[in-house]
């Protein structure tokens, strides 16, 4: 029971991931400006293949997915305690929710280099430089900000990898049945209850985790870019103290 | 926010594309995207709820439905307008990411020289680029940093007249491109294909069943069979006039490509026996990197009709570091600063030597002088915080 209140209220919230796919977009692409090359392919490949397939087409499949679902007898109750048995979260729920923490750890590289901006805003100050570069500028990935940016790579991968696994688990795979066997309270007996529209909710299911573990390969690929460039850099070209990493590919 | 999103690097991508390529994007943004958003949503709102069986038995229309949609129209819509704007929207990255790359100390010094005769030296694409992050439009592929410097109007109103063929070429961005239309075209084909075998030409107003728990062979029908079958039809000639105008537009860059070898083989016949003066003097710091860029790239082109010179600038970068680049840099900057200081104490006139070169090349030196100050204190502030 406490975990159909925890879920129903996570509905809500996610009812709100709506219409704040915007303001998650302009925070991203602000992030964006930072990354590597890989970095802003994932990004891309993000928002057009599963933020946009998200919101233009699954949403609209799984739309009647309690309406229609139908359970082969008359006794009143038993199709809502059958779709809630079978269907503790949705696939669009947990979609949002992966969606939304697999963009978070990029807000992370956000902040660090707001807080770089502004240490030294105040030393250049000083000087009187100028400022408006200062915002404008292209910060090289080293030092406590290679750290930051590995760990928002890692949490990706754990968010992405964790989620695909509860789905995985939850539905005993990807594919989407086409009768359920339900015998919960207060159905009379073994029923059978029909899922509404299965083939399409697979087709779906398949193509959402293919690119999630697109992205997968993706962040691991510019994790391994990132740990190879800073040990070449911090191995050749000692004698120019070249600390940093210019990634501006 | 879904469709707008897809449109706004389509409008972005414009800017690369050749004439027959802005046509294809917008009978692509106009006829597809928006026929499949407004019509998708309001002929396909109640194709199952209203897809009705001639049975009581619980849980048969679920099935028969499921049965006649797999995959419902609309959904097959937006995969195709998805997939077949991916290879140009990968276009448009790679596009970005190698003007983005391209030597800045040589743009900067080649655009001081404000030629107006030099096709190479206006670069309407990354200007492009710069008003669209100046009206603060930005999106994730194209979101590069290029120093965002105000160029003048009269070379921006010649390069307009410019095809964008010139301007794919010159950036040495040919190959990829019709790489990208040839990917287009094989998904076209691939998603018309598939189409026909999923849903042929026509939605039948009435299906038969026999899946189980339906008891026998059962009647369904389908909701709005009519207006659904010339739904179809209209996106089946949209989806071949797209396929045509694509490949158009592969026929438009292949004539092109011929036509420019025969003016440009004509041209060298006519003109093989004048030197040129800037050779002579490969110490003028303004006509320097526009000349030896002109020889390099008179010598790709001719190498390769197509315009081989994206990979073979491509590949000029690749094995210098960073960090080499920048010294290199410095090193001809500082060359220039010498060699402007030699001139102007001699009092002798360069090659183009009109006054706005030469306010031109101070202005150069100026900013050469600014730069070396900018990255020493750089460079110190760095070592101040690593420190």
């Amino acid at each position: 029971i406490p975990l159909t209140y925890f879920l129903w209220s996570t509905d809500a919230l996610l009812c709100a991931c709506r219409m704040s796919w915007p303001a998650l977009h302009t925070q991203l692409v602000g992030a964006n400006r930072h990354s590597t090359s890989l970095g802003k392919i994932w990004l891309s490949v993000l928002f057009i293949f599963r933020v946009m397939v998200l919101v233009v087409a699954a949403e609209s499949v799984w739309g009647d997915e309690q309406t229609d679902f139908t359970c082969n007898t008359l006794q009143p109750g038993c199709e809502n305690v059958c779709y809630d048995q079978f269907f503790p979260v949705s696939h669009i729920r947990l979609w949002c929710l992966q969606l939304l923490f697999v963009s978070t750890p990029t807000l992370l590289i956000t902040m660090h280099v707001a807080y770089r901006n502004h240490r030294d805003k105040k030393r250049l100050l000083q000087v009187s430089y100028k400022l408006e570069s200062l915002k404008k500028r292209k910060l090289p990935i080293a030092g406590p900000l290679w750290w930051t940016y590995a760990f928002s790579i890692l949490c990706r991968l754990l968010f992405e990898g964790g989620f695909m696994y509860a789905l995985y688990v939850l539905y005993d795979g990807f594919r989407m049945p086409r009768l359920v066997r339900c015998d919960q309270w207060p159905c009379p007996n073994l029923v059978d209850c029909f899922v509404s529209r299965p083939t399409e909710k697979t087709i779906f299911t398949v193509f959402m985790a293919t690119a999630s573990s697109l992205c997968m390969v993706l962040n691991m690929a510019e994790l391994t870019y990132l740990i190879a460039k800073s040990i070449q850099v911090s191995e050749g070209l000692h004698f120019y103290r070249p600390k940093q990493v210019h990634l501006m590919l | 926010m879904s469709w707008s999103f897809l449109t706004r690097l389509l409008d972005e991508i414009s800017n690369h594309s050749t004439f027959v390529g802005k046509i294809w994007l917008t009978v692509l943004i106009v006829f597809r995207i928006v026929l499949t958003a407004v019509g998708g949503e309001t002929i396909y709102y109640d194709e199952q709820s209203k897809f009705v069986c001639n049975t009581q038995q619980p849980g048969c229309e679920n099935v028969c439905y499921d049965a006649f949609a797999p995959l419902s129209h609309v959904r097959f819509w937006i995969f195709q307008v998805i997939m077949i704007t991916t290879p140009t929207i990968m276009y448009l990255g790679f596009a970005m990411h190698k003007i983005a790359r391209m030597d800045d100390s040589e743009y900067r010094a080649v655009r001081n020289r404000k030629s107006k005769r030099m096709p190479i030296v206006s670069r309407g694409a990354v200007r492009d680029y710069e008003e669209a992050e100046d009206n603060g439009e930005e999106d994730p592929m194209i979101a590069e940093e290029i120093e965002p410097e105000k160029l003048e109007k009269p070379d921006k109103g010649a390069e307009k007249k410019h095809d964008g063929r010139r301007r794919i070429l010159r950036d040495g961005l040919m190959k990829v491109y019709v790489c990208q239309l040839l990917w287009r075209s094989a998904f076209e084909v691939a998603f018309l294909f598939g189409q026909y075998i999923m849903y042929g030409f026509e939605v039948i107003p009435s299906y038969v069943c026999t899946r189980s728990p339906c008891p026998h062979t059962v009647d369904c029908f389908v909701s709005r069979p009519t207006e659904k079958t010339i739904f179809l039809i209209i996106m089946y000639v949209v989806s071949f006039m797209c396929l045509l105008l694509t490949f158009l537009e592969i026929i438009h860059l292949g004539i092109g490509g011929i036509r420019d070898s025969f003016r440009r083989r004509s041209a060298l016949n006519a003109r093989s026996g004048s030197a040129h003066p800037t050779r002579a003097e490969p110490t003028a710091p303004p006509g320097y990197h526009v000349s030896m860029k002109k020889e390099k790239l008179k010598r790709q082109l001719r190498d390769s009709p197509m315009g081989d010179s994206g990979r073979e600038s491509f590949g000029d970068e690749g094995p210098s570091s960073t960090e080499l680049e920048r010294l290199r840099r410095h090193l001809k900057r500082a060359q220039q600063h010498l060699d402007l200081a030699y001139q102007i104490d001699e009092g002798s006139p360069s090659r183009s030597s009109s006054p706005e070169v030469n306010t031109a090349a101070q202005t150069a030196a100026e900013q050469n002088r600014l730069n070396f100050a900018q990255e020493k204190h750089s460079e110190t502030s760095e070592k101040g915080i690593h420190a």
